[in-house]
């Protein structure tokens, strides 16, 4: 069964095609997650509320074709409310001295989370889903329901932060 | 070599490599787990949702919406009078919305029981009943050992000392918050003169974040029928015919029991429209005092096809001069526009009373049919929602039931709210090629409302 196949089915009801569509969008959904919040612990809760969410909210999806944008939108802002409501970019290792830095440079990671981490929430995004998940800028606008002309604004300012923090370390 | 990189090239490094550790993080093993958890949270969800539909539509709560339009006339020489008695502060809080309920109580109709039942952890007392022959209020605490569970009750309901079920049925509120103690009211009607025993069996099961128990909880209460049994309703015989718009009604009569008026309005056969219902039946006295149903409890019953009894907030005990009944619109659309069609192929309506009424989608799936309508209300219309889809039928005769329906604003646009319903062949004589169901409310009306003195 095709995606489409599988969100009408889901739409009637079908509560094993609503967790089969899910599950085809697992990976993709633990990246984003993880990315945004950068703890096992913090992305597994957010897939379990976005699952929820979705569930309640599928009769919404109008179009079939885009529930893979919607799901991943809908995931989006629960990562970011959530951040919000932490407060704080959640850092894996924030003890530098403790990094070895002869491999893979390391520190060079920490660098980048850091100034990840001083981005605005909404630049933070863009990089994500430019970076990391390869979106298009067209993808990326349609996903957050903005212009395009915005996200390469919102891109635009969030590499330069982005360059004028990381090039303090060199 | 880094340092020959230019800041555009570190960062692009810095972002690739970043990459490269996010797409090795491996998935955790319990991912699936977390994904039918989520599935569970939303079916439970979804399952208290339902209960409030079902609960609001079988009230008419729909059209109620506009409760946050109207102040809470709670009277605070009531208010104190009754508050000074000890625990029936609680009471007050849960009757603030009646005028007619709040002097019922002022004139000691309140009987206290006290009767509890205790379930593991839970705890049920039926703390006190306000009644008289026509409706029954029962206020109840029910808790719990711990504060952290949604603990509310799930099935309701009353039996005779032989233990058969009595009266037509309840109605009550579901908690949704978790707290350890909960005081609240289940209502109960008798649309017809019932005989009130002078023993009553509750039974009620609770439920636990939406698990229900599995034994139910009963408690056996003795009614005073000393506290109404001397009340006897009085009768205003009225029969005054309002003509809006060539459509003829009568009111005939209005009686008054301690807990409720009762306005019964005969509409003529011969009317080319179908009124549904009035927008803001009320009776007003001298002094601006107006008695409007409010709150909870069943807004009208029907006797046949051309008698509809309103059921307004008692003026039992309250002195007055003159009386006048009013209502601000009246709804209405013609007979023949009633019925809606929809073409089971096209996913259309062929049928529909005006360009209010849009369907958006039709889904059919084997047994299970979906609609999604939207409807283009005006001002005075945007606050509430409009119970219009009646029983579904086809052209072949089907049955259906309804398993879910939601309405929602539009907010982009406030004239536009959208439906959804989901409804369940029950029946087996094939795949319909036209549904059809008559429009229970729909927001046109005639183009005034009335007013008629009665005393």
């Amino acid at each position: 069964m095709n995606l489409e196949q599988l969100v009408r089915e889901a739409q009637q009801g079908d509560d094993q095609a609503f967790y089969q569509l899910i599950h085809m969008h697992k990976e993709r959904m633990y990246r984003v997650a993880y990315a945004f919040l950068r703890t096992e612990v913090d992305a597994l809760e957010a897939i379990q509320e976005a699952t929820c969410r979705a569930y309640l909210k599928l009769s919404t999806v109008k179009q079939p074709a885009y529930f893979t944008t919607w799901l991943t939108r809908l995931l989006i802002h629960l990562c970011i409310d959530e951040q919000k409501r932490k407060k704080r970019w959640v850092l894996e290792a924030t003890d530098r001295e403790s990094i070895d830095t002869s491999v893979d440079h390391p520190d060079e990671r920490i660098l980048l989370q850091t100034a990840m981490e001083r981005l605005s929430p909404i630049q933070r995004q863009v990089i994500i889903l430019k970076y990391f998940e390869d979106l298009t800028i067209r993808e990326i606008a349609s996903l957050l329901g903005h212009p395009e002309g915005t996200i390469k604004t919102w891109l635009h300012k969030a590499l330069g932060a982005l360059r004028h923090d990381l090039g303090k370390g060199w | 070599m880094i340092t020959y990189m230019t800041h555009e090239e570190i960062v692009e490094q810095s972002l690739n490599e970043e990459k490269k550790h996010m797409q090795a993080v491996a998935l955790p093993d319990d991912l699936d787990h977390y994904i039918r958890q989520g599935m569970e949270k939303a079916k439970r969800m979804q399952a208290r949702r339902k209960r409030w539909i079902r609960y609001g539509t079988s009230l008419a709560a729909c059209s109620l919406i506009v409760g946050l339009l109207f102040s809470i006339r709670l009277s605070p020489v009531i208010a104190a009078y009754v508050s000074h008695i000890p625990g029936m502060e609680k009471l007050v809080e849960l009757i603030r919305d009646d005028k007619g309920l709040q002097r019922a109580a002022e004139h000691e109709m309140v009987q206290e029981i006290g009767e509890s039942a205790q379930q593991g952890p839970i705890h049920f007392q039926v703390d006190e009943v306000l009644m008289d022959e026509r409706r029954m209020l029962i206020f109840y605490t029910l808790s719990q050992d711990r504060s952290d569970q949604v603990l509310t009750l799930r099935k309701v309901e009353l039996l005779d000392t032989a233990g058969n079920p009595w009266g037509p049925g309840a109605s009550w509120s579901h908690n949704l918050e978790a707290k350890q103690t909960t005081k609240n009211r289940i209502d109960v009607y008798f649309p017809e003169k019932v005989e009130v025993p002078d023993t009553l069996q509750l039974r009620v099961t609770a439920s636990i974040d939406n698990v229900e128990q599995d034994t139910p909880m009963d408690v056996v209460f003795s009614i005073d029928k000393k506290k109404f049994i001397s009340l006897l309703p009085f009768t205003h015989e009225v029969n005054q015919e309002i003509k809006v718009d060539d459509q003829r009604f009568m009111v005939e009569s209005i009686t008054a029991y301690p807990t409720q008026t009762e306005v019964r309005i005969r509409f003529s056969p011969s009317n080319t429209k179908h009124i549904f219902d009035f927008d803001q039946l009320e009776l007003a006295d001298e002094r601006g005092n107006t008695y409007a149903f409010w709150g909870n409890g069943v807004p009208s019953s029907r006797e046949g096809t051309d008698v509809v009894v309103f059921h307004l907030e008692s003026i039992y005990f309250t002195k007055y001069e003159q009386l006048t009944l009013q209502a601000k619109g009246i709804r209405a659309l013609d007979k023949e526009k009633l019925a809606v069609t929809i073409d089971a192929r096209t996913g259309s309506l062929t049928k529909s009373p005006d360009e209010h009424l849009r369907l958006d989608a039709l889904r059919q799936n084997d047994d299970v049919v979906g609609m999604d309508f939207s409807m283009l209300v005006d001002e005075i219309d945007q606050s509430r929602y409009v119970d219009f889809l009646g029983e579904l039928t086809d052209d072949l005769g089907n049955e259906y039931d309804l398993l879910q329906s939601t309405s929602s604003s539009d907010y982009s646009s406030r004239n536009s709210q959208l439906y959804g319903h989901l409804f369940k062949r029950v029946t087996s004589k094939g795949i319909p090629s036209e549904y059809s169901f008559t429009l229970l409310s729909y927001p046109t009306r005639l183009t005034d409302g009335f007013r008629i003195k009665l005393k």
